[in-house]
């Protein structure tokens, strides 16, 4: 791990006195020690990108944090399509197919329509999966985050 | 798979005033549905709890269809393992 | 007994239904479900933190803390529904760094911009900060003054620094970050129809047959709007959805038409669709006759860059918007040029699908809903192609009625309620009024209770020359409040960071957490957020809302308003005005800027006894602060076509889209029956122009400022994206936000790829002639450009692509062009 680190350092040095854009002198106080979202990068410095993450499948579907937060999506969905000709997550999750492929149905407020009607399927206001329901990558969040589940929806806080 | 799960919504009823008294006794004898609150100007918290999600349409579907509802409409849906439910109850 | 989990459950189901319907449980059934008072939430509305939209929510609170949010099921905008983002505005008050003191650089105890950050009193903040405002003010005058301000700001903070700066310091050197967002809406709205923002509403969505997205990608950026332009598609076979964009993306999906351009050409495709209408003999004569004049605007007139800059000297008239009359004959030989064959040619766009969209417009039958956001308005021609849109929907009659109408989309929650109605831009005052009219500053110095000529005539730097006039030392003392501007403006590396970094220059910046702007600071000011405070919104469909404090602040962070007022504090007149102008205005000797503004029998009207228990700016000030300065504000507008209703009903309703006359709303603006404003007899009215009609202005194509070449070989467009706002300062701090999407890419075409030996995920340096980030390639995403372009969000601090980007503007609405840079792309 200490190794790690050195060399990330070190890299990053390189690149900051690669750059074109940063000299000393133009930068008298840099960052001042306080660390944003970019960590202490200085802001001249052209930061070595972070490598790319994989979805993970270790997401449980019925963690919720909250009352009305949607479920996260366990599983990657590359090359899903979603339009008018075919809706890839509903082929699994509608009411019709969750039987047969045992996914988690989608919730039944999904069959409401605007104007608080029930249809026989799923609102079409509801229809892009994706614009509340998204995968997560196997990553550890940038700053962590103090948020506070209500006593009762703690994870075995009946234990 | 289905039946691990108990689905808990909540509904919210708008009747005619004069009217609240009956629909409400209506109301309680559908399967799992309970009342939490009315408001004397015709409004009525129910919430139902079943195994079953199209039970909750359905219901929701015979609230509607009761004389005097003028709409009822979803609020709140939550899919709970029933392992969770149990596990609290035994040990809560 | 700890309460079940069913028991919690049902709890909030009952209570998230009752708070809905309005009543309360009785104390019965909460006692019987709920074992303590501990495990009580108690759930209020409020506006979403974040885009233009203006969902609502329900907010639940318990012991101090936001511990759930939900769409509201009772708010007409969103009925229930909300995005990812806004699923998760609980978590985006709670991340680990929130600045809970203020920090100064310091060396040996003392203010040193070599220094490192320090924590300091606020006395001690703003003692610095009040002494560098006091040095500019005596050494250069009221210009070094200045303010980089937001449309996230509430209605009354917006309200109270344009007071500050514009009657306080005198100086108009406030600008809002929603000239990055909306100027050229502006700029349209008030060249086309003489007053701002949209004359139609929302409920254009459930009418309309068509719809065209001229450079908005709404299912990313306006989720439940797309929400409800989707189910009005899928169930009405009939309705037809165009999409129009310099690359494929996410609202693709559902178009029927699909139009992929060549950057800029946009300005072809609208007036081809212009001559195509006349070609074709659908003008609607009547409408054309009754309400509209003919105009064509000075052409050549630059990019907003620096006077010095060759393509500003190169032009015939910089930065004109002159406009002359034309007749009809005239106007049209002016768009005759742009047919179809040449429209094909300039834009790449197959004729059969330009053809198709120009008959949508043309069908007399068809209700046209267009919509744009920062494809049209972040473009160096961005006020001209607003008014081209306007001139199709003049042309044919297609506007303010339901489903008919163009729709200017904004990008931020109170881009229109703040930046727009308030005035917080450089030229503006409240209610579309402006500074450099004589008339409009005696108006607000009157309300403002203020000696005539305490504003200053002069409009003051715009956001990018704000940036120009730090580098050059000319702005000095420089407060940045409620949002990211080092990390979402145009051209760090030239412009923006050599400002802050001049010795000369004193910047602050006030936010909830430390953001890039922050570390480039020299003061930063912990701030409090949302629901921490009270405030208002106003949407992009005229809705203004409000919502009441429901949790305290961590540590000492205050909120913007506060901030401003106790700043306020520490200014004598004399100080601010200058002994001179104080001379000939005697009874203000002595007196501080905080009593001449804030305690000036208006806003300080409402006593502390009105508002809510919980509401730590009217405690601070000992009274009902948010009312006070709102009502003043209020009588800008009201009996001018802005009206709005008294303070208090805003709490009681989900919103009211203005003018509210008479307790009423107005959902179409300039028609009769709908609008107020509108005589009857007269059909419409567009009473923004003294004559009641709106003006069709050709403007014709001009190339944009940077176009690819040999070496730099590929047009760069910035955006957004779903998962996160903006610079990602709140969502990237919610773990499943940050888990959904963790780095901004590079989106990019296959073939472009391939040619430089790339594959899904290689880190690529990408270079403009302004700087250089290195980040990776996406082939695959959902964003999926054509050749020789690609599309980078900004909201990844870590990579920062605005240094890349130039800081060429519209020369009207001086708003930046985020869309189209000429950058080169090799492997890492």
């Amino acid at each position: 791990m200490k190794h790690k680190i050195i060399f990330t350092s070190l890299f990053s040095t390189a690149i900051l006195m690669a750059s074109t854009w940063a000299t000393a002198n133009d930068n008298p106080g840099g960052i001042g020690g306080v660390h944003s979202l970019r960590g202490d990068a200085e802001l001249e410095q052209t930061r070595p990108a972070d490598p790319l993450k994989k979805v993970s499948r270790q997401v449980s579907k019925l963690d919720n944090n909250f009352v009305g937060q949607p479920p996260m999506i366990p599983h990657h969905i590359r090359n899903y399509e979603i339009s008018m000709n075919a809706n890839k997550c509903l082929s699994c999750h509608s009411w019709k197919q969750a039987k047969e492929s045992g996914a988690v149905k989608i919730s039944v407020t999904h069959y409401q329509n605007r104007s608080d009607q029930i249809l026989s399927d799923v609102s079409p206001r509801r229809y892009f999966c994706v614009q509340c329901h998204v995968p997560q990558v196997d990553a550890k969040p940038l700053i962590k985050n103090d948020f506070k589940e209500v006593e009762s929806l703690r994870p075995n806080s009946n234990d | 798979m289905a039946f691990d799960e108990v689905h808990i919504s909540s509904v919210v009823v708008h009747v005619k005033p004069q009217f609240l008294n009956t629909v409400q006794q209506q109301i309680k004898l559908l399967a799992g549905a309970e009342i939490f609150a009315s408001s004397e100007v015709g409004k009525i918290v129910v919430v139902l709890e079943c195994e079953k999600q199209h039970q909750i349409t359905s219901t929701l579907e015979q609230i509607n269809q009761l004389e005097h509802v003028l709409n009822a409409f979803l609020v709140f849906h939550q899919i709970e393992p029933k392992s969770t439910i149990l596990a609290s109850e035994i040990e809560g | 007994m700890a309460i079940t989990r069913r028991e919690f459950i049902k709890a909030n189901a009952a209570l998230s239904a009752a708070t809905v319907a309005g009543i309360s449980l009785p104390a019965s059934a909460t006692n019987l479900i709920v074992s303590s008072d501990d495990t009580k939430i108690k759930w209020q509305k409020a506006p979403c933190r974040f885009c233009g939209t203006g969902c609502s929510v329900l907010v639940g609170t318990q012991n101090g803390r936001v511990v759930g949010t939900q769409g509201d099921p009772e708010a007409p905008v969103n009925k229930g529904l909300n995005c990812v983002k806004g699923y998760f505005l609980s978590k985006i008050m709670y991340g680990s760094d929130r600045l809970q003191q203020p920090l100064l650089r310091m060396t040996d105890g003392k203010y040193d911009k070599h220094g490192e950050f320090h924590p300091v009193s606020w006395d001690t903040a703003f003692d610095v900060m009040a002494d560098k405002w006091k040095q500019a003010l005596k050494a250069k005058g009221p210009t070094s003054v200045g303010m980089f301000g937001s449309g996230q700001w509430t209605v009354m903070e917006g309200y109270a620094a344009v007071k500050l700066m514009k009657a306080g310091f005198r100086s108009n050197n406030i600008d809002p970050n929603a000239r990055h967002c909306m100027a050229s809406a502006v700029g349209g709205f008030m060249r086309t129809f003489g007053i701002d923002e949209p004359m139609g509403c929302y409920d254009d969505f459930e009418n309309a047959d068509v719809f065209v997205l001229w450079g908005s990608n709404m299912a990313e950026m306006h989720p439940v709007l797309w929400t409800r332009l989707t189910d009005r598609r899928l169930s009405h076979e009939h309705v037809r959805v165009n999409v129009l964009s310099t690359y494929h993306h996410r609202s693709f999906e559902l178009a029927d038409n699909s139009i992929i351009f060549t950057p800029q050409s946009d300005l072809v495709m609208a007036n081809f669709i212009a001559n195509y209408i006349i070609q074709n003999d659908a003008v609607n004569w009547d409408f054309v006759n009754k309400h509209t004049n003919f105009k064509r605007t000075a052409t050549d007139i630059g990019y907003g860059l620096r006077d010095d800059h060759p393509l500003q000297k190169a032009a015939a008239n910089p930065n004109s918007g002159a406009m002359s009359p034309m007749s009809f004959d005239e106007y049209k030989a002016a768009v005759a040029e742009y047919t179809l064959e040449k429209t094909v040619e300039m834009t790449g766009v197959p004729a059969e699908r330009l053809l198709e969209l120009a008959k949508y417009y043309a069908d007399p039958n068809l209700k046209v809903m267009s919509l744009w956001t920062m494809g049209m308005n972040q473009h160096t021609r961005g006020v001209w192609m607003n008014s081209l849109v306007y001139n199709i929907h003049l042309l044919t009659g297609k506007i303010s009625q339901p489903g008919n109408g163009p729709f200017s989309l904004t990008g931020q929650p109170s881009a229109c309620g703040t930046a727009r109605e308030v005035g917080t831009f450089s030229h503006r005052l409240p209610a579309d009024m402006m500074v450099a009219n004589p008339k409009h500053r005696q108006i607000s110095e009157k309300i403002w209770k203020l000696p005539e000529g305490t504003i200053p005539p002069k409009p003051g730097f715009h956001a990018v020359l704000q940036d120009r006039k730090l580098k050059d030392g000319v702005l000095n003392a420089y407060w940045v409040m409620c949002n990211n501007n080092m990390q979402a403006g145009p051209n760090i590396n030239e412009e923006r960071l050599p400002g802050y970094r001049n010795p000369e220059n004193f910047i602050v910046c006030s936010d909830p957490y430390p953001t890039v702007t922050a570390q480039a600071a020299d003061l930063i000011l912990p701030t409090a957020m949302w629901v921490e405070k009270e405030g208002a919104y106003g949407n992009a469909e005229r809705r203004t809302q409000a919502w009441y404090q429901q949790v305290k602040a961590p540590g000492e962070a205050k909120s913007d308003l506060w901030q401003l007022m106790e700043f306020s504090k520490r200014f004598t007149v004399e100080e601010a005005w200058g002994k001179e102008f104080v001379a000939q205005h005697p009874e203000y000797t002595g007196k501080t800027l905080y009593q001449v503004l804030f305690r000036n029998g208006q806003v300080d009207k409402y006593p502390l006894s009105e508002a809510q228990p919980l509401n730590d700016d009217a405690r601070d000030q000992g009274f009902y602060v948010q009312k006070g300065l709102f009502e003043e504000y209020a009588t800008f507008g009201r009996g001018h076509g802005h009206d709005l209703a008294p303070y208090d009903v805003y709490h009681q309703v989900r919103g009211l889209r203005w003018p509210v006359v008479d307790g009423k709303e107005t959902q179409w603006r300039f028609a009769e029956g709908s609008d107020p404003y509108v005589p009857a007899g007269s059909g419409f009215r567009f009473y923004g122009k003294k004559d009641g009609k709106a003006d069709i202005i050709f403007a014709p194509f001009e190339g944009a400022p940077e176009v690819p070449d040999q070496e730099y070989d590929m047009w760069l467009c910035t955006g957004r994206v779903l998962e996160h706002w903006h610079s990602g300062t709140m969502t990237a701090r919610v773990p499943e936000l940050y888990k959904a999407v963790p780095d901004a890419l590079c989106y990019i075409n296959p073939a472009d790829a391939k040619k430089r030996n790339l594959r899904r995920g290689d880190e690529v340096l990408l270079q403009s002639r302004r700087g250089e980030v290195l980040c990776r390639v996406e082939t695959r995403g959902r964003n999926r450009p054509p050749e020789g372009l690609v599309f980078v969000p900004f909201f990844d601090a870590r990579i920062l692509i605005n240094k890349l980007t130039l800081d060429a503007t519209d020369p009207l609405s001086k708003q930046t062009d985020f869309k189209k840079c000429a950058i080169k792309i090799s492997k890492a």
